[in-house]
């Protein structure tokens, strides 16, 4: 269970989730630390301070160094928290990649990578890349905060098509991420979809931490991010673990083969 | 037979004596290596393992199945690399044919039939290899097939001989005795990858090929070249704090000292224990004398540690232009201060006075204005001379029958006793030149041709900044999403167009262009000119260039570089063609990225990041004025 549901069901409905939205939102853009919540314990019991702190860490509220509270980050989590036990629908929002001729009121027309780059820069262990397709200028757009997060020391695994074959576009498209991270704190581990397996690799996702996960249509191509119209889903701690679980999954019993590591 | 050794020149070794070559030996001739033992080699491993991937990635991925993964750290171990030490052979192949009677036999059998081991035939006649062997395009190698049925007349294989006009198709087994005809060259086929890949029914390719020993297709070994920066040490300080902010302080002039040794320094201020013990001491000695030389070092030392001024700077640089500094450095900063730090480095200043100290202030003065002409005219601030630019050349496999990769499967060489595939590596260290232009030229050539807009920057350190936060794109691999920001293009045209234009002229040095590579990187405005050599030796043509010529050569391919054979319809198509800028050899960029226009002014090729953009001010406009003084 992710922090966010603990504290869904450890809270009183309405004043309890109330009181402890007013108390969060006046430290809104305020660097933050854990004895700074010490007052949630009189709301969610002993050791509910950490039990904030971990629901806050894992819906990316804290945001860069000085772990600023996020008022968009912490607006999705109050309205995760303020849901009642029956109506347990995760964090949930729609991102796009819209065609350039495209334009629709109120989307982001490159809100797909602006998720998944979001994503890998706030994660703090872990990132994971599902993706059939690689190519160059879909992983050029990720190269970066994927090198700042192998630099802090966030383990990537990236799993794809043809990536054992060194003639392939999507092992081409990961020689530069290959050779920046080098010397990194991070580990790179990168999983081929074995030819052999009679099962199509086709999801795409990004998860980070197992907290949250970006899970869609586009591949990390060129297109997937900048051309196609492509759709996805801005998931929160639940869904993450799952994606992260199955994942794991066709990792062990085989479907993909690890291809190397760093 | 017993196995025998010689010794050759590692160069020598990498290209023709490796395992499973064959060549003539003057006293036992033909030969085949077996084995080639392995020294030690001072290689980037990394690098080569990149080399080595980036090689094997131009065969078919059936092709290269004998190959672990080189990138993958896991399987490196399967590998051992190392120099060429000592080259260990075996005659081969072990046919021979009497010069007299041509009777024709394997060794063994010939020894069994009574053929002394003195090399004579049983009819009295010299015996001689056979100077023929079959090879196949997946890596084959085998001696000609030898038939042991009998004659139609019943005579046996102990007079099979072999008729030799030259030609595969016309060469025959037939009888000593009765000259009766016998067979043709029997066609080996072969089961493998490439036979695999190739199209259902006969081929002539699908069987092992008939070669004379002495053909070159017979073995053509697989190299490698690569610049061997000696990047360990540095790499392992990637991850140090203040790394980025330390290493940008020396590539922009900020800190004058190494970056290791700045950060050991720093390091060796925070640990902890000897920090105690020496604050313990200091404390004693300040209570006895305040003003002690020693204590006011050590407050000195405590308030401020080794480059926390460049640090500052750098930071505070950049916090005006709205950037944190924060992350990992990129390999191009590694590169650079590397080269900066762990290279033996000339600059124009240490050859004058090593001129004058020779007595020779003429050519002190010339190099002076050479100097100076660089900076002023052609925007160069530094131009250094570095005489022990890493290079590496390693051998990691061969073909046969063929050079093509659609057309072969490479073999790693037999692997050694303890299984590891050997890769054969030398490294060398050669002269080249290093030329960095000045920020505050570049951008200001930026602002004239209205390619960034803004006020020009007061100051080098602040040039650099600005260029370091406006353009993110010079620092960028490609296919991130800055690489291709036109400020950026035009940065990387600039430098490539100055390279290319120098190495046109490059015939001062005593070196063809195509013996010159370059290497170029952007983030600090900085490309190099190497000797593509790879022998324990320099000549010195650069380093000479350098020291007696500077000053001719940088007019020379400034003034040279300015027209095209090609001209008018050249210069109107962006300046970039075969006829002036364009490399037959060593290109990193594939001559992309090209525009005299970039120096010179005028309108840029259309299909480049300047979409056709009219240059009016080129970074060389004042060039002319270097004109040599009589």
């Amino acid at each position: 269970m992710s922090a966010a549901a603990d504290i869904r069901q450890r809270l009183a409905r309405p004043d309890g989730v109330r009181r402890v939205g007013q108390a969060l939102w006046m430290m809104v853009g305020e660097p933050m630390q854990l004895t700074r919540l010490l007052w949630a314990r009189g709301h969610l019991g002993p050791r509910g301070d950490e039990l904030l702190w971990q629901a806050l860490e894992e819906e990316h509220c804290l945001e860069g160094e000085q772990l600023l509270l996020e008022p968009h980050m912490l607006s999705k989590f109050l309205c995760a928290v303020w849901r009642d036990s029956d109506d347990q629908r995760p964090v949930r929002e729609l991102v796009w990649t819209l065609p350039s001729a495209l334009r629709v009121e109120g989307i982001e027309p490159d809100g797909y990578v602006r998720e998944a780059v979001r994503l890998i820069s706030g994660a703090k262990q872990r990132v994971l890349i599902v993706s059939p397709y690689l190519e160059p200028k879909g992983i050029g757009q990720l190269q970066a905060p994927l090198l700042e997060a192998l630099g802090r020391g966030v383990d990537v695994t990236l799993v794809a098509h043809d990536v054992e074959d060194l003639t392939s576009l999507a092992s081409a498209a990961l020689e530069p991420l290959r050779r920046e991270s080098r010397g990194s704190a991070g580990g790179l581990a990168v999983y081929s979809a074995l030819a052999i397996a009679e099962v199509l690799l086709h999801l795409k996702v990004v998860v980070a931490d197992g907290i949250a996960a970006v899970v869609g249509s586009a591949n990390v191509t060129g297109k997937g991010f900048g051309k196609n119209l492509e759709a996805g889903a801005s998931l929160g701690a639940d869904a993450a673990r799952e994606v992260e679980a199955v994942v794991q999954a066709v990792i062990e019993q085989g479907f993909v083969a690890l291809a190397y590591s760093r | 037979m017993a196995t025998k050794g010689f010794s050759r020149g590692q160069t020598q070794v990498l290209f023709r004596h490796l395992p499973e070559a064959v060549f003539e030996h003057d006293d036992y001739g033909l030969c085949k290596v077996t084995q080639v033992a392995l020294g030690d080699a001072e290689v980037n491993r990394e690098a080569l393992f990149d080399a080595i991937a980036d090689a094997l990635a131009m065969w078919p991925a059936d092709f290269v199945k004998k190959y672990p993964d080189p990138r993958d750290t896991g399987k490196r171990s399967i590998y051992a690399v190392g120099s060429p030490r000592e080259v260990r052979f075996t005659p081969y192949p072990q046919i021979f044919k009497c010069r007299t009677c041509s009777r024709t036999g394997r060794f063994t059998d010939l020894l069994k039939r009574g053929a002394a081991p003195n090399g004579r035939c049983s009819c009295g006649g010299y015996l001689n290899q056979m100077r023929y062997v079959q090879a196949h395009n997946c890596g084959r190698l085998e001696e000609i097939f030898v038939p042991q049925m009998r004659c139609p007349n019943g005579h046996g294989a102990a007079d099979l001989a072999f008729y030799d006009p030259g030609r595969v198709k016309q060469a025959r087994w037939y009888c000593a005795q009765c000259k009766a005809d016998v067979q043709a060259l029997r066609m080996t086929p072969c089961k493998c990858a490439y036979n695999d890949s190739l199209p259902k029914g006969p081929r002539a390719e699908k069987y092992l090929r008939v070669v004379p020993t002495g053909d070159p297709s017979l073995y053509i070994p697989h190299t490698v070249a690569f610049i061997n920066f000696p990047e360990d040490v540095q790499g392992r300080l990637r991850g140090s704090a203040d790394a980025l902010t330390l290493m940008l302080a020396r590539t922009w002039g900020l800190l004058p000292d190494t970056v290791g040794h700045t950060l050991r320094e720093r390091a060796n201020t925070g640990n902890q224990e000897d920090n105690d013990s020496m604050a313990a001491m200091v404390e004693q000695l300040r209570k006895f004398d305040p003003t002690n030389e020693l204590v006011r070092k050590y407050d000195a030392r405590k308030s401020k540690p080794k480059g926390q001024d460049a640090i500052d700077a750098v930071t505070k640089l950049l916090s005006e232009q709205g950037v944190s500094v924060g992350g990992t450095p990129r390999r191009w900063l590694v590169e650079h201060t590397t080269l900066l730090d762990q290279t033996d480095i000339s600059t124009i200043d240490d050859v004058a006075s090593m001129l004058r100290r020779a007595g020779d202030e003429a050519g002190a003065l010339d190099i002076e204005d050479g100097k100076r002409k660089a900076a002023e005219l052609l925007g160069i601030e530094h131009i250094r001379v570095v005489n022990d630019f890493p290079l590496a050349l390693c051998a990691y496999g061969y073909t046969r029958t063929a050079r093509d990769p659609a057309r072969t499967v490479i073999t790693p060489f037999p692997v050694d006793d303890r299984g590891r595939i050997p890769v054969y590596a030398i490294a060398s260290e050669t002269e080249a030149l290093w030329f960095q232009l000045d920020p505050q030229r570049v951008y200001a050539w930026l602002l004239e041709n209205g390619l960034t807009a803004g006020l020009m920057p007061v100051t080098r350190e602040e040039a650099w900044a600005r260029l370091y936060a406006e353009i993110p794109g010079l620092r960028e691999a490609p296919h991130e999403p800055y690489y291709n920001q036109r400020e950026a293009a035009a940065v990387r045209t600039l430098l490539h167009t100055m390279s290319h234009l120098f190495l046109s002229r490059i015939e001062w040095s005593g070196f063809a262009p195509s013996s010159v590579g370059e290497y170029l990187i952007p983030g600090s405005l900085s490309f190099m000119l190497y000797a593509n050599r790879h022998a324990e030796t320099k000549i010195g043509g650069l380093t000479t260039l350098f020291e007696q010529r500077l000053n001719t050569w940088l007019w020379d391919a400034a003034q040279s570089g300015r027209e095209c054979v090609y001209d008018p319809i050249c210069s109107d198509d962006g300046g970039s063609c075969a006829g002036c800028t364009h490399r037959e050899h060593n290109c990193v960029a594939f001559n992309r990225e090209l525009s005299r226009a970039t120096v010179y002014g005028g309108p840029t090729p259309q299909s480049s990041a300047f979409d056709g953009l009219q240059i009016q001010q080129g970074f060389w406009k004042n060039a002319w004025q270097a004109t040599p003084t009589q």
